[in-house]
C-alpha cells in the first residue's frame, strides 16, 4: 500500500516536547483538517525529532486522530514513523491503556528494508491469527484454519476480519473468497514487555558526570 | 532538613516559629519544595505561621510569597536560559502562552547545567507540564497552580502545587473509588498508572508516569502532600510502587516536589 502523505507531528505542535492532555487536544484540533480535506489512504505520523510525548498527549493528539478518522472513513490507515525509543515507549503504553493498536515503521516503509512492526496489545487470538500469517504477502481464511489447529472457518473469518478493523490488514474479493493483506509488507506483531527506552535511559545514566 | 520539618513547624509555638526561622532564613536558600509547601501550608490552615519572606532574603522565597499574593512580575520573563531559580503562576489556559512556554525551557536548561543529559531535561520540563496539566483539569482551582524550579549543589528541584479539591475528593468522584476511606489510600492510588477520577483501566492516569521516566536516570526523592497524607519515594529510579505513605497535618490541594541528582552512584 502506498503512502498518501505525511502529518508531521513536530511541524503541527511547533515542539519537539510534547506533554499534557491541553497540548495533546490542541494538536489534535489542528491536525483535524487535514484529515478532513484528505483522502482516504495510508497517511504516516511522522515522529522525526520528537524528543518527548507523554502518554496523555500521545492519546489527545495522535490516537485521536486515528480514531476520528477510522470513524469518518475507515479507509484512513496510519503509520507512525521517526519513533525515537523513549517516544515509542510511550506510544505503546498510550496504545494499551485505550485498548488501541498502530502500525511502526521506519521512513522509507514500503521497501523490502523496512521491518514494520504492529505496536499495542491485541488479544490472545488476534495475536495468534497475525503470527500465523507473518511473511505472507496474501492469504485467506482457509490458510488461517490450517496454520491454527482448532479454529473453525467461522472464526478465522472473524479474525481476519477483526485485524482488518484494526487497521492491521487489507482486503479484496476475489472469487466466492476474501484475500487479505499485510497493510504494510513484512508486518510482524511488536508488542513488547522489555522497554527501549529503559535501556537507553541507563545508558545515558551511566554518561553522567559523578555515575559509577 | 527533613521533610517532616514543616509538620513540626505546624505545631510550634509562635515564639519558637520566629526564632527557628530567623535562624533558617539562610539555609532554606533555594529549597523550592520546602518554600512552596510551607507557604501553601500557612494559606490554607497555618494562619498562625509567619511568612517565610519575613525570615529570609532567599530570592525564590520573595517571589513565591509575591506570586501567592497575586502581585505578577513587572516584566514578562522571556529568557530561554539556565537560571538559579525562578517561579511562576500556572496558566489557566496553557496553550501556547510564551512565559509559560519560556519558563519550562529555564526549567530544562537549568537540569542540563546541573549535568541531566538533554532528553532527561526535556522530560523533567515535560513533567512539569503534566503536572501543571492535572492542576487545571483536575484540581477544580485551576487559578491557584504554582510551579517552580531551582538549581543547588549538584541537585535539580522542581515542585508544582495547588489549592484545590486535593486527590482523594479528585478520585471520589469516579464511582468505583466513591468508599476510598481517606488520603492514605488515596494518594499510592493517584500515583499508580491507569488510575483517575475517571476510574480504572478507561486510558486515563498517566500523569505521574511523566514524572517518575525521567528519574530512571537519577538518585532522587518525589514527595506528594496531599490532605492529610504525604507519600514519599527515594532511591535510584524511584518508582510509584515503593512509596511509603504517613499522616500530616490537613493540607489543602496538592503539592508536588521532585529533588534529583545526576548519578546512578547507590552512594550519592
Amino acid at each position: 500500500m502506498n503512502v498518501c502523505g505525511t502529518i508531521s507531528v513536530s511541524e503541527i505542535a511547533r515542539s519537539v516536547d510534547l506533554a499534557g492532555a491541553a497540548d495533546g487536544a490542541a494538536w489534535f484540533q489542528a491536525a483535524r483538517p487535514r484529515i478532513d480535506a484528505a483522502q482516504p489512504g495510508l497517511y504516516a505520523i511522522d515522529f522525526n525529532g520528537v524528543r518527548i510525548a507523554t502518554v496523555s498527549w500521545l492519546r489527545e493528539g495522535p490516537l485521536l486522530l486515528c480514531k476520528y478518522a477510522a470513524a469518518i472513513q475507515p479507509d484512513f490507515r496510519f503509520v507512525a514513523t521517526g519513533l525515537s525509543p523513549l517516544v515509542r515507549e510511550e506510544l505503546e503504553v498510550a496504545l494499551e491503556a485505550t485498548g488501541a493498536v498502530l502500525i511502526a515503521a521506519e521512513a522509507g516503509f514500503g521497501s523490502h528494508s523496512t521491518q514494520p512492526v504492529v505496536l499495542g496489545r491485541l488479544d490472545p487470538a488476534l495475536r495468534d491469527t497475525l503470527q500465523a500469517v507473518e511473511g505472507q504477502p496474501e492469504f485467506d481464511a482457509t490458510f488461517v484454519l490450517r496454520a491454527i489447529p482448532g479454529v473453525g472457518l467461522s472464526a478465522a473469518n472473524n479474525r481476519l476480519a477483526a485485524l482488518e478493523t484494526k487497521g492491521i490488514l487489507t482486503s479484496e474479493r476475489r472469487g466466492r473468497s476474501r484475500l487479505y493483506r499485510p497493510l504494510l509488507e513484512n508486518l510482524r506483531y511488536g508488542y513488547r514487555n522489555d522497554r527501549e527506552g529503559d535501556r537507553q535511559l541507563r545508558a545515558q545514566a551511566a554518561e553522567m558526570p559523578g555515575s559509577t | 532538613m527533613p521533610a517532616h520539618f514543616l509538620d513540626e513547624l505546624a505545631v510550634a509555638s509562635p515564639s519558637t516559629l520566629d526564632g527557628v526561622l530567623h535562624s533558617l532564613g539562610s539555609v532554606l536558600g533555594d529549597r523550592v519544595g520546602f518554600i512552596v509547601e510551607y507557604e501553601f501550608f500557612r494559606r490554607h490552615g497555618g494562619t498562625h505561621l509567619p511568612r517565610l519572606s519575613d525570615h529570609t532574603q532567599s530570592g525564590i522565597a520573595h517571589q513565591v510569597v509575591r506570586i501567592l499574593d497575586g502581585i505578577g512580575p513587572a516584566t514578562v520573563n522571556h529568557s530561554l536560559q539556565a537560571a538559579t531559580a525562578d517561579a511562576v503562576a500556572i496558566p489557566t489556559a496553557l496553550g501556547r502562552d510564551t512565559a509559560w512556554m519560556a519558563f519550562l525551557k529555564r526549567a530544562e536548561m537549568t537540569a542540563r547545567a546541573v549535568g541531566f543529559a538533554d532528553s532527561v531535561a526535556a522530560g523533567f520540563a515535560g513533567a512539569i507540564r503534566e503536572l501543571a496539566d492535572n492542576v487545571i483539569q483536575h484540581s477544580e482551582a485551576p487559578g491557584s497552580g504554582l510551579v517552580a524550579f531551582a538549581h543547588r549543589a549538584g541537585a535539580f528541584e522542581y515542585v508544582v502545587a495547588d489549592s484545590g479539591i486535593g486527590m482523594l475528593a479528585s478520585l471520589r468522584r469516579a464511582p468505583e473509588f466513591r468508599s476510598l476511606r481517606d488520603d492514605l489510600e488515596a494518594l499510592p492510588l493517584a500515583v499508580t498508572p491507569g488510575v483517575s477520577r475517571h476510574g480504572r483501566g478507561v486510558g486515563y492516569g498517566y500523569g505521574y508516569r511523566a514524572v517518575f521516566l525521567p528519574l530512571r536516570a537519577a538518585h532522587g526523592t518525589v514527595r506528594l502532600r496531599s490532605g492529610q497524607a504525604v507519600l514519599e519515594m527515594a532511591g535510584i529510579g524511584p518508582t510509584p510502587d515503593q512509596g511509603r505513605c504517613s499522616q500530616r497535618p490537613h493540607h489543602q490541594g496538592v503539592v508536588v516536589s521532585v529533588e534529583i541528582s545526576p548519578t546512578a552512584s547507590p552512594g550519592a
